[in-house]
């Protein structure tokens, strides 16, 4: 879809301390030309950035995501940040595709502190490409509901991808073309299919179901799986009913807290006891206590992960 | 099962004898009551069933008010559970069955008749001990805390108060001012039974004289050492017993809380406590203004998060105030700085049951039971290789040999004894050559092996020292904190050394080796856990090196690998 006239694309730029963002000072100290659409947030390393740093972009409607790291193997940290930067745009770029975004709008370069020319010129390529793209969702002919729809999905499931990501998306060596070619390889769609693509389509059906329950024609078009995997995902679902994947509600929680009187030192029975009752302990629980107790969340962190008592992530609910 | 409300809230020691004689009177002493063992033992082979049956029969047979049933705490014959025993003949029946109950109802409750087939027999000599203090296990006993276990419903305070409970509470309060508390329990030489043996009157004292508004008493219900369940037995048949001697410390240490730190995984035992709490300040035990001496005292009840380092008292009280369990070193001790920063005084469940006694008896009674630096009884748990396995309770000065051939009817299948282990994973072991040694701390701490919680492990002549001693250093290794790097990796090599040597890939030197790292493990660790986590290997090294050598030697020890 053409853009309108005197579509200026907002961009966000997420740049390493040591190269990329050296690079951009460089680039406007030596007064490169290039268009100012990007807005610049500096990271201590590129590996910092999180894909919900990216998607929350996304959803306050940027319109394409810029990273800017040191070039591989030159990491200014020992554990090679700029590797982890990459995998996670792979992955995110696989989600914008599926969830029918185009994936150009989020990219990754690798400056450093001496290109300032190099910045100039990716920049006078990306505004330019962002531009023939559209308006983030308009250019792809999302309407808005849609979008932000996709995007609330994708933005719930991120501490999930986070954990298949360190489970079986990683990969064991650090060199450029190992990383290559495990993200454009079979495995990988793969992989992305069976855990992340299945668990958004069902995160996208639970929360459709939430307000009413819907025929499969309405979640199809909603949703824009096709009607065998709504199928599929429904039957699913209700074989996994006993799993807990929602939260106490605050009332709950409340509850437990009001018998101790909010006493300080009554941290570890209400854990043990929400523990008991929900049998894992979901963040908002865990934000909860630590706001009504007046206990810092880390100290609660210290806690849970003391010993294997305390679950962090959802458990079958009759064992 | 409870009587009918008496009123509650007692406000003087007058009140609570006439309360007490009111209790007694409607009593009849000759009246059948039936005691069904739930401690752990028993329940594993559903005396829960037993109980339910019992009910039934009783209702059935329309005996209710006639018959009194009492699901009690361990009765410690755990081998031959479930137990029963029926009052006032004290008739002892082994290895019950839910059938059994009909019978044991009409014959031995209503007639008197006792049912041979569950009467107790010597496995050797076939001779039969109807009642429960003939059978050779209680006969050697001196059952001072467990006695009165199987007349008490744990979740009746009545059944406490008519065993003569609460009492000495009431004499400390009414005749006694806090420090001749402290000088009775000093003149007891009552000593901690948690595993370090230190005097309770000291602890309490330093507690006293030491400066600070608020002062706490805790009782450790934590028992994580491998093998040991006395305490669970006393605290969950008993709980008021701990309770009173915990009020009572509360009161001569100058104390207003209490707190009890148990484990997360005994819910029974937490039910039995938070009722004995409950019941305790319905009947103004707790609370403002006790039997109205104007002294006032608190308790709270705390979950461990299960491991092992937060039974280590810096740990615990690092955990009561809500924070992760892990020890602090201790240049200045808990009795002074404990709970937030305030002098605090940690006993274990048996120690703060041993207080009421002595109240109540006297320290002179007290000292009389014992050997000259240990005095009184101590409960042991017996486990491992041994005929009855269960939980006793002995005088100090016992020899061990009395403790598992008497008691415990010695080694099953005629198999000869090798080793007593004491004090599970921190303990030591003794060969079969010294079991002549008496039960006290003093004496098997001389010989590598001290008494730690009192459980006792046997261990006969097919066992390897070296996989027992394996074994523990794996549970150790667990169950490290990891805040100080020489428990945390000390035991991780020795455990590795040992996987070696009984994988037959040990090598010459590794006994040196090992003996290195057990000694800068023990002397540079924080807590009492990494110090003393070598002592199963330095003991059995001084016993059984001859084992170390031949597996390093052949690549396996001299007797066959002991089946699990």
């Amino acid at each position: 879809m053409a853009s309108g006239p005197g579509f200026e694309p907002r961009i966000l730029g997420f740049l390493c301390n040591w190269c990329c963002y050296a690079g951009a000072d460089l680039a406007g100290v030596s007064r490169f030309q290039y268009p100012p659409n990007i807005r610049v947030i500096r990271v201590m390393c590129s590996g910092r950035v999180d894909p919900a740093h990216i998607f929350r972009a996304f959803v306050t409607g940027l319109d394409a995501v810029f990273i800017g790291g040191c070039h591989l193997n030159d990491c200014h940290y020992v554990t090679h940040g700029n590797y982890d930067a990459l995998a996670m745009v792979y992955i995110c770029k696989k989600l914008l595709a599926h969830i029918g975004l185009d994936p150009e709008r989020l990219r990754i370069e690798w400056v450093s502190a001496g290109e300032g020319i190099r910045f100039a010129s990716i920049m006078n390529e990306f505004v330019p490409a962002i531009e023939k793209l559209g308006p983030l969702g308009k250019g792809e002919g999302l309407d808005e509901q849609e979008l932000n729809f996709k995007l609330d999905a994708v933005s719930k499931l991120i501490p999930y991808i986070k954990l298949v990501q360190s489970e079986s998306l990683r990969v064991s060596v650090r060199s450029e073309d190992a990383y290559n070619e495990f993200f454009t390889s079979k495995d990988f769609d793969r992989l992305f299919k069976e855990s992340i693509a299945d668990k958004l389509a069902e995160i996208q059906i639970t929360s459709l179901q939430k307000e009413v329950s819907l025929s499969t024609e309405k979640i199809t078009k909603i949703s824009g799986l096709s009607p065998p995997e709504v199928q599929r995902h429904l039957e699913l679902l209700a074989r996994d009913r006993n799993v807990r994947t929602e939260a106490l509600d605050t009332e709950s929680v409340d509850h437990i807290l009001d018998k101790y009187k909010g006493k300080k030192n009554s941290l570890v029975q209400v854990l043990l006891e929400i523990q008991q009752e929900n049998r894992w302990l979901p963040q908002n629980v865990l934000d909860r206590i630590s706001e009504k107790l007046d206990v810092p969340l880390s100290q609660i962190m210290q806690i849970v992960t003391f010993h294997d008592t305390f679950c962090l992530i959802p458990k079958e609910g009759n064992e | 099962m409870s009587n009918k409300k008496i009123l509650p809230k007692i406000n003087s020691a007058s009140e609570l004898d006439q309360l007490r004689k009111r209790i007694l009177s409607k009593k009849d002493p000759d009246k059948p009551s039936i005691a069904i063992c739930a401690g752990m033992g028993c329940l594993s082979h559903d005396s829960d069933r037993i109980i339910k049956a019992f009910e039934e029969e009783i209702g059935k047979k329309k005996l209710k008010g006639k018959v009194d049933l009492r699901a009690t705490g361990c009765h410690g014959f755990c081998e031959k559970g479930p137990l029963v025993v029926i009052h006032p003949e004290e008739i002892c029946y082994v290895e019950v069955m839910p059938e059994d109950v009909p019978e044991i109802v009409s014959q031995t409750v209503l007639k008197n008749n006792v049912i041979d087939r569950l009467v107790y027999a010597d496995p050797d000599t076939g001779e039969q001990a109807v009642h429960q203090s003939e059978i050779p296990f209680y006969k050697d006993q001196m059952r001072h805390l467990m006695g009165s276990i199987t007349k008490i419903d744990p979740r009746s305070i009545e059944d406490y108060l008519a065993a003569g409970g609460y009492s000495a509470l009431s004499k400390s309060l009414s005749e006694m001012c806090p420090e001749e508390v402290l000088e009775e329990i000093k003149k007891a030489t009552l000593r901690g039974r948690g595993g370090g043996g230190f005097p309770a009157g000291r602890k309490w004292e330093t507690a006293r004289i030491a400066p600070g508004k608020d002062k706490y008493v805790i009782v450790n219900a934590h028992e994580g050492e491998l093998g040991a369940f006395m305490d669970r037995a006393l605290f969950t048949g008993n709980p008021h017993s701990v309770l009173e001697g915990l009020i009572i410390g509360g009161y001569a240490v100058g104390s207003k809380q209490g707190f009890i730190y148990t484990r997360h995984d005994a819910p029974r035992l937490k039910k039995n406590i938070d009722t004995a709490i409950a019941q305790a300040e319905e009947f103004g035990f707790l609370g403002k203004d006790i039997l109205g001496s104007g002294f006032s005292f608190h308790v709270e009840v705390h979950l461990d998060i299960g491991i092992f380092v937060s039974g280590e008292s810096s740990a615990l009280m690092r955990a009561i105030e809500g924070n992760p369990p892990e020890p602090r070193p201790k240049y200045i001790r808990t009795s002074v700085k404990g709970i937030w920063d305030s002098p605090s005084v940690l006993n274990n469940v048996e120690t703060w049951a041993n207080v009421p006694l002595i109240i109540d008896k006297g320290s002179e009674w007290y000292t009389q039971v014992g050997t000259e630096n240990s005095k009184g009884t101590k409960l042991v748990s017996l486990s491992g290789n041994i005929v009855n396995t269960g939980v006793a309770e002995v005088p100090f000065g016992t020899k061990v040999k009395e403790i598992i051939y008497s008691i415990g009817g010695g080694i099953p299948k005629g198999k000869k004894l090798k080793a007593v282990h004491f004090g599970g994973p921190m303990g030591g072991s003794i060969p079969a050559g010294l079991i002549d040694t008496p039960l006290d701390f003093d004496e098997l701490a001389k010989l590598g092996a001290p008494i730690g919680a009192g459980s006792i492990l046997v261990l006969d002549e097919d066992a390897s020292m070296v996989d027992v001693t394996r074994y523990f250093l794996d549970f150790l290794s667990n169950e490290s904190c990891g805040k100080c790097v020489p428990c945390r990796e000390g035991i991780r090599q020795m455990l590795k050394i040992l996987n070696n040597m009984i994988d037959g890939k040990g090598r010459e030197g590794d006994i040196a080796l090992l003996e290195e790292i057990a000694e800068v493990t023990g002397a540079a660790s924080l807590c009492a856990l990494g110090k003393t986590a070598a002592d199963p290997l330095k003991s059995t090294l001084h016993y059984f090196r001859d084992e170390y050598e031949a597996k390093i030697a052949e690549g396996k020890s001299p007797v066959a690998k002991r089946e699990r």
